[in-house]
């Protein structure tokens, strides 16, 4: 019944197992040496690693530079509102807990305008993950400060220097109860890949906040800039159930550690749902409800 | 009381029997603080006399607050079958002194005012004042309560049983009332015994003590010959059609008078296997919705003006990536916090127009207890026919107060499930994305679900056919045309207005929402005059009827009721149907139009015509 367009390719039995993400009809528009691209390859190779099929998989993006990045992944997308990805994200979740749901967005929508949602994404515990493309700056309006941006940071909206100090992204979830919380740097695509997989594998939500340079505004974040200060935190012993341990190392300064900070086993909040039907409600049969017990009820 | 399914012989007895249907008005009024229970007393009124088979209407008013403030809670019952408000009351159950001062030029001629004579001191100039306008029945409920070891909230029951000795109503009455108030709140039989207890002790008393006017002067109620009816309010009705549209989802953020959808589908939650959540804001409420709707669930939130107000990207956003929702906005009276517990039209241009840009959407409008059962599930159908949002309007009037249907009026088969053009099938995988805004000559397109081999791209920016992003000049006209076609085609399947009243009658009143209740209203007490009045049913405010209002206003006069001040159903039928109003009524002090002001003014305009 409904027809089918674009680039078709039949899937047969032989190239099933190569389903690449790509999108060769789709070049993606950001700036050469963007962070983002960095980003995408290592969501791509951490999807196919996973064998997450693309069929399954809902990619939900905010508004930015970074969040176009789901028109150019062969998966589903739904690119939403500046902020506000999460609740679309986990209204999509609950309806359907078999999807596999990737929130991506920037530092501005994560922990500007959306931070009140980010906190109760983290409280909320549905298993869905959240890349937050962190280059402390916003980069489609051209340049301004961002809530991550440092103190003092000058743009054409403080030219005088930023008065605000910055969010603490880590902290900011690890004090909202979220029970996977880590970070990576676009530049280490292998560890961005890694930790991509170990966040969509947790049940629950999780946080991987990602330290990506903007080479056309950010002078100060640049890629040598992380390329000097990040370490690997899991190559120092760091014990990730530990949460006053992954608080201290998110107040790191001098240094950036990457990697996972805390991680904690849960139930998810669409697992403890009340439910009777255990199917998700998208398959639920709705031709044969009864509702006359309901109006007997008040007569 | 014989019953409407009785074998045809005794019917036919029983007709011979049967009295004519007579005209009644009787209404009781309870008042009191927060926390005195006036909304339990009155419902437990109203429950009896909709238990026996009487049309009920209730009304409350309350302040914004928890305890103290004055509270009322008016129980109508008349022999109309649509019927609401009425400024004047029979019986008034003061539960504290402020309330009976408040109240006592309400109370018609031959009417009592029961208040609590152990607390309550009346000078004798105040008690002169009163008995002038009423018969005062002192009864020292709080006394009673203390010699009986009751808790003190249980003065409202004794007042109740009071008040039905001052009619001819039997002592037992609220019995079965009482039982399934107490019921559905879970309290224990040992309660549900006491307070049946307490209002025959009330009842007692005034026996006991007004002997001439239990002999003389009571309340005559007439009685009814009908099945129970059932007792709800809009909200209880709107989700029960909801649920049974197959609503799956519902995520909302309380606030009134919209709480009760939420309440009442968080209860719902096993027994119907829905998902509700009750979320940090509106504007995560609405969001959940989306995604949930995106995914394939039917799913609803509710609010009011304010919260809509903040819902407001949003709907842009459903409207531009082509989702189905449906949104409840509760009206009370603005702007900002406005009123909160009170009544207003006030949001029908913003629900119109509401959010950036042009998009399709339909703005309906329930006017009693049948509109919403059936428009939840029109609501949900054509959601999903449209694949843009649905936004419904309450008000406080239609949300909150418990009125009576009979309930074979609610008939659920009538509701069916139409999905619009929904895949559910699973397709072929390629790795083609699949066009999601494929156009079409009716504007809308085959909409897939995720997890199905269909994979596809939504955006909030300008899209093409694929939901790529495109801001080409070509593809940008085709898409706002595309979206725009949608509401064109869905307005064909629209159903007109609804005509009400003599087809010959030169004024015709037109209206929308819980304005139906006291327009029939109207037109009933019209009719016993001899006057001809009709009265237009709006239900569809957007697409506005425009081709068939201008038909059924054609040599008619035009007089428009809404409560809101700028007139904005007015305004509507001027700019569609280029027709001026030759008359109008608009109410904005936060209180519900009543068929006794409205008929007034309705008169006053049949009179010059």
């Amino acid at each position: 019944m409904a027809k089918q367009k674009g680039v078709a390719q039949k899937i047969t039995k032989e190239t099933a197992t190569s389903i690449d993400f790509d999108t060769p009809e789709r070049k993606p528009d950001w700036c050469p040496g963007c962070g983002d691209f960095g980003i995408m390859r290592a969501l791509k190779d951490a999807l196919f690693e996973l064998k997450i099929p693309r069929q399954e998989t809902v990619l939900v993006a905010g508004i930015g530079c970074g969040s176009k990045l789901p028109q150019w992944i062969n998966t589903n997308g739904f690119h939403t509102l500046h902020g506000r990805a999460m609740p679309v994200a986990q209204g999509i979740k609950l309806a359907n807990p078999e999807l596999t749901v990737v929130g991506v967005a920037g530092d501005g929508d994560t922990y500007g305008i959306g931070v009140g949602h980010f906190i109760h994404a983290c409280r909320r515990n549905i298993d869905i993950t959240l890349i937050a493309e962190n280059n402390q700056v916003y980069g489609l309006t051209k340049g301004q400060t961002s809530p991550t941006s440092q103190k003092d940071y000058k743009s054409n909206s403080t030219p005088f220097g930023a008065i605000d100090r910055p969010i603490n992204p880590l902290m900011l979830a690890l004090s909202s109860d979220a029970t996977f919380v880590a970070r990576t740097f676009s530049g280490n695509m292998a560890h961005a890949k890694e930790i991509f997989k170990k966040a969509i594998q947790h049940k629950g939500f999780a946080l991987v906040d990602v330290f990506q340079p903007c080479i056309t505004y950010n002078k100060i974040n640049t890629y040598s800039y992380f390329n000097q200060k990040t370490y690997d935190l899991q190559k120092t012993g760091h014990d990730t159930t530990n949460l006053e341990a992954a608080v201290a190392k998110s107040l790191e300064e001098e240094k950036l550690p990457i990697g996972i900070f805390y991680q904690k086993e849960e139930a998810s909040y669409e697992d403890q749902l009340p439910k009777t039907n255990k199917l998700p409600i998208v398959k639920h049969d709705i031709s044969k409800i009864k509702v006359q017990k309901l109006i007997d009820y008040y007569c | 009381m014989l019953a409407k399914n009785c074998p045809e012989a005794v019917l036919t007895y029983g007709e011979l029997l049967m009295p004519k249907k007579q005209a009644f008005d009787i209404s009781w009024k309870v008042g009191g603080e927060a926390g005195q229970g006036v909304l339990t007393t009155g419902f437990v009124i109203g429950k009896a006399f909709s238990l026996s088979g009487y049309n009920v209407f209730t009304a409350m008013e309350n302040p914004s607050l928890i305890r103290g403030g004055h509270n009322t809670m008016q129980v109508r019952i008349t022999d109309l079958e649509e019927f609401c408000l009425s400024p004047k009351t029979d019986i008034l159950i003061a539960l504290n002194r402020e309330s009976l001062f408040l109240h006592a030029d309400e109370i018609k001629k031959g009417g009592f005012i029961i208040y609590d004579s152990g607390k309550v001191e009346l000078t004798p100039e105040e008690r002169n004042s009163i008995s002038k306008k009423a018969k005062i029945i002192g009864v020292p409920f709080t006394q009673i309560c203390m010699e009986n070891k009751y808790p003190a909230v249980m003065i409202n029951t004794i007042a109740a049983g009071a008040s039905i000795a001052c009619t001819n109503l039997p002592m037992d009455f609220l019995d079965f009332a009482i039982e399934k108030n107490f019921q559905s709140k879970n309290k224990d039989s040992a309660i549900i015994e006491s307070n049946k207890t307490a209002a025959k002790i009330g009842y007692q008393h005034v026996h006991d003590n007004y002997a001439e006017i239990v002999s003389e002067e009571t309340l005559d109620v007439p009685q009814v010959y009908n099945d129970a009816n059932a007792f709800f309010n809009g909200s209880e009705a709107f989700a029960i059609g909801a649920l049974k549209a197959g609503c799956k989802f519902v995520a909302e953020y309380p606030m009134t008078p919209s709480t009760e959808f939420l309440t009442f589908m968080a209860a719902h939650e096993k027994d119907y296997d829905i998902v509700t959540k009750q979320t940090e804001d509106e504007i995560s409420a609405l969001g959940h919705v989306i995604g949930a709707s995106y995914a394939g669930a039917r799913a609803m939130t509710a609010t009011s003006g304010g919260g809509f107000s903040l819902m407001v990207e949003y709907l842009g956003l459903a409207g531009m990536t082509e989702v189905p929702c449906v949104i409840i906005n509760a009206q009370r009276p603005g702007p900002s916090t406005g009123l909160p517990t009170w009544t207003e039209q006030g949001d029908l241009r913003f629900a119109i127009h509401a959010s950036q840009g042009e998009f399709p959407r339909i703005v309906m409008a329930p006017g009693d207890l049948e509109d919403c059962f059936y428009l939840a599930g029109d609501a949900f159908n054509l959601a999903d026919q449209l694949q843009s949002p649905v936004i419904v309007l309450f008000d406080k009037v239609l949300a909150e107060s418990k009125q009576t249907i009979a309930p074979q009026l609610l008939d659920e088969s009538k509701i069916v499930i139409d999905r619009g053009k929904l895949i559910t099938e699973e397709g072929e995988k390629t790795t083609a994305f699949y066009a999601r805004y494929a156009l079409t000559e009716d504007g809308i397109s085959p909409r897939p679900l995720p997890g199905s081999n269909y994979v596809f791209s939504q955006a909030s920016d300008e899209h093409d056919e694929l939901g790529k992003f495109e801001e080409g000049l070509v593809n940008r006209k085709k898409m706002m045309e595309k979206r725009m076609q949608k509401l064109e085609t869905i307005a064909k399947e629209l159903p007109a207005p609804k005509y009400y009243g003599d087809k010959k009658a030169k004024l015709v009143i037109v209206g929308f929402g819980s304005t139906k209740t006291p327009i029939l209203e109207t037109l009933e007490k019209a009719e016993r005059e001899g006057k001809k009045v009709g009265y237009i049913q709006i239900v569809y405010l957007n697409p506005f009827p425009t081709k068939q209002l201008k038909k059924m206003l054609e040599g008619k006069k035009l007089m428009v009721v809404e409560s809101n001040y700028t007139g904005q159903l007015e305004s509507l039928i001027r700019e569609n149907c280029l027709i001026e109003a030759d008359a109008n009524f608009r109410k904005y002090d936060g209180r519900p139009i009543d068929a006794f002001e409205l008929s007034d003014a309705v008169f006053k305009v049949l009179k010059k015509l």
